[in-house]
């Protein structure tokens, strides 16, 4: 292991029985072993070959889709299960910040749970009888304490466990997925506590899907794809990649059989320059070139803005603000272009779009969907907090 | 052998996680029952009446001159531990399977705290029937102190079993449906509702076999009959036999531990 590497996983493999996953009845493996015999066993690679190092005191970041082998990665290192093939090693005392619900019992009051959860996560009962009014501080539930928390919403639950959570004490922190659920106060919260960590020389492993957390909490990070490590770099290039990746795989898709082709999308600034970071407020003009290869009526371009959140933060159709739906004739090229004014705070943002609209006289919803078109950055922060107001325009040159 | 010692390492190590959860296990189990705690002792004093209505009553089983009441109940104390200690062993694992999957920690603390469990249940009982030795009038004998050997001997072998089915659960949910129907048949196989004495002599070196028949017979002649265990028929044979299962149970339970999380 390389010096100051506190984990280090060195070409890992994992695999699973397919089919046979999970357990099974006596019945069936009597049954498949008189049909199996000779017969070749399907296995399921969880991980191919993934080998990264996690340095002291560093953050990484693991993104990737569902089924990437992300959550395989952190049972592995969590000692839940162990991998195929490969080496890991680690050094030091390790914490999970597991999926908090996992150890709660809901017929017990969240008193009795901070017990038990914080047992589970290697609290000793001293240690949490000294911090316990700082936990039950940090969770805000001090009126609900003596209630079993099945009578808690998901995200009472979420706040009880990070509460625990927080108090750990260990030398490399697993944190899989657990800003997901709780307001957007408590994921602040949550947010701070971890760079807390981090600051004290946590090294930490953060397992998410939320972009804008990772970037905000981990220097680096790795992108998985079906159980292979595809990139290794800054968490800003490799988000960038992510994205890349996705809206390529999106445009593929898309390609074949639609009613409209994709021929070109652009976010551009005033100058028509294509470009990637903005100032707040500053105007953006998303272009799409299209290609109706049958015939559209009724037809009513969106665009929408996410949050890297994954929240809706703007919507709008042309049929809105024109007051006018089109037709378009097959074979027919148009252009739209939206015109828009990036009132927005910093952070990174996700261009979606669809077209609407009936084919052949039929209405068929959206002919075309795109969630991830693009994305930009806003840059600077300005110092207003506020709602964004977009100041929508549009025109439309078919 | 050394890998034994450092597994016992380490379920000290993780004392507290045991501790939880046993304390997890019993108030959960009487949390939302209006009887409480009380159900503890329901079990197996109903089992008693029934059992001294229909085999002292109408079919006339004998019980070595013991009233049958006491003589049931001194039976049904060690086995409904047992079979109790079992059942919720078998499910265990695979009823913590979100935490399984989550963190680590020795997963023998599953099956050991539903025996923990279990024990609570069993001493509760326990002073049921000291009540019931005083009631009638049983004469208590410093023979009473072997009750500390064998209760650790029927823990130890309650552990063996327990270890075995709640992994073979893991694999198989068969195990968990056959486990009632098993400890049906046990326990006719072991002298509960009637005494060893019964037993056609040249059965006995098999029937003694069972663990539960020794364990049983013994928790009869210490605690009513004041007399001590007879070590010698087979007592000591039983006891390897004990010693050695749970030496199998415990060394494949940890072989195949890692695996759970994949199969669950």
């Amino acid at each position: 292991m390389a010096k100051e590497s506190v984990i280090q996983l060195t070409d890992v493999f994992k695999k699973y029985r397919l089919g046979q996953m999970g357990y099974r009845t006596l019945r069936e493996d009597i049954i498949s072993c008189f049909k199996q015999v000779g017969k070749k066993e399907d296995y399921f690679w969880a991980l191919k070959g993934v080998s990264f190092d996690l340095k002291r005191g560093e953050s990484l970041g693991v993104i990737g889709d569902n089924g990437a082998g992300k959550s395989t990665i952190l049972k592995i290192l969590a000692n839940v299960t162990r991998q195929s093939s490969g080496t890991v090693e680690k050094i030091g005392k390790i914490g999970a910040l597991i999926e908090l619900t996992a150890g709660f019992h809901p017929e017990l009051t969240g008193r009795e749970n901070i017990y038990l959860y914080g047992a589970i996560i290697g609290l000793k009962r001293n240690y949490i009888n000294k911090r316990f009014d700082e936990i039950v501080e940090f969770s805000g539930l001090s009126q609900f304490l003596d209630t079993p928390i099945k009578k808690y919403s998901s995200g009472m639950y979420a706040r009880l466990g990070f509460s625990v959570t927080a108090h750990l004490d260990p030398d490399i922190l697993l944190i899989d997925e657990v800003l997901s659920v709780g307001d957007f106060q408590f994921q602040n919260k949550c947010i701070n506590k971890m760079r807390e960590f981090k600051e004290c020389g946590v090294s930490i492993i953060f397992v998410s899907h939320n972009m804008d957390a990772v970037r905000k909490l981990c220097g680096r990070a790795i992108l998985l794809n079906k159980g292979v490590k595809v990139c290794d770099g800054s968490s800003d290039s490799v988000i960038d990649e992510y994205y890349r990746i996705n809206s390529s795989n999106m445009k593929a898709q898309k390609g074949r059989e639609k009613a409209i082709e994709i021929l070109d999308i652009r976010l551009v600034k005033e100058n028509n320059e294509q470009a990637f970071d903005f100032r707040p407020g500053e105007e953006a003009l998303f272009k799409m070139k299209l290609r109706a290869k049958k015939k559209i009526e009724n037809a009513s371009f969106s665009v929408f803005i996410r949050a890297a959140s994954g929240m809706v933060i703007f919507d709008v159709s042309s049929s809105r603000l024109l007051d006018k739906r089109y037709s378009l004739t097959e074979d027919k090229t148009l252009e739209v272009c939206f015109e828009l004014k990036l009132n927005l705070l910093k952070g990174l943002y996700k261009i979606g779009f669809n077209v609407s609209g009936s084919i052949d006289g039929q209405p068929a919803g959206f002919i075309e969907y795109m969630n991830d078109a693009c994305h930009f950055l806003v840059k600077e922060s300005v110092s207003e907090q506020g709602i964004a107001n977009l100041e929508p325009k549009v025109s439309l040159n078919i | 052998m050394a890998k034994i010692f450092k597994d016992i390492k380490e379920i000290f190590h993780h004392r507290e996680v045991l501790w939880n959860i046993t304390l997890r296990e019993i108030k959960v189990k009487y949390k939302q029952s209006i009887l409480g705690i009380l159900w503890a002792i329901l079990q197996p004093l109903s089992m008693m009446a029934i059992f001294t209505v229909i085999f002292s009553r109408f079919i006339k089983v004998p019980s070595d001159g013991i009233p049958y009441p006491i003589f049931s109940f001194a039976a049904l104390l060690p086995w409904v531990f047992f079979s109790n200690s079992i059942m919720s062993s078998a499910s265990s694992i695979v009823f913590n399977m979100n935490l399984l999957n989550k963190i680590y920690f020795p997963r023998e603390i599953f099956p050991i705290s539903s025996i923990l469990a279990a024990f609570v249940d069993f001493c509760i009982a326990g002073c049921i029937f000291m009540a019931m030795l005083i009631f009638y009038k049983i004469h208590i004998t410093l023979n009473i102190l072997y009750l500390i050997p064998i209760l650790l001997l029927e823990i130890c072998f309650i552990l063996a079993i327990s270890l075995f089915v709640a992994a073979a659960n893991v694999y198989y949910r068969d195990v968990r449906y056959a486990i009632p129907l098993v400890t049906q048949l046990w326990m006719y196989a072991s002298p509960v509702i009637y005494p060893v004495s019964i037993v056609p002599q040249h059965l006995r070196p098999l029937y003694m076999l069972n663990p539960m028949a020794f364990i049983i017979d013994s928790y009869r002649k210490v605690l009513v009959l004041g007399v001590a265990p007879d070590w010698s028929y087979l007592g000591f044979v039983v006891v390897v036999i004990i010693i050695l299962l749970l030496w199998l149970a415990y060394a494949f339970f940890k072989k195949i531990e890692m695996s759970f999380a994949d199969v669950i």
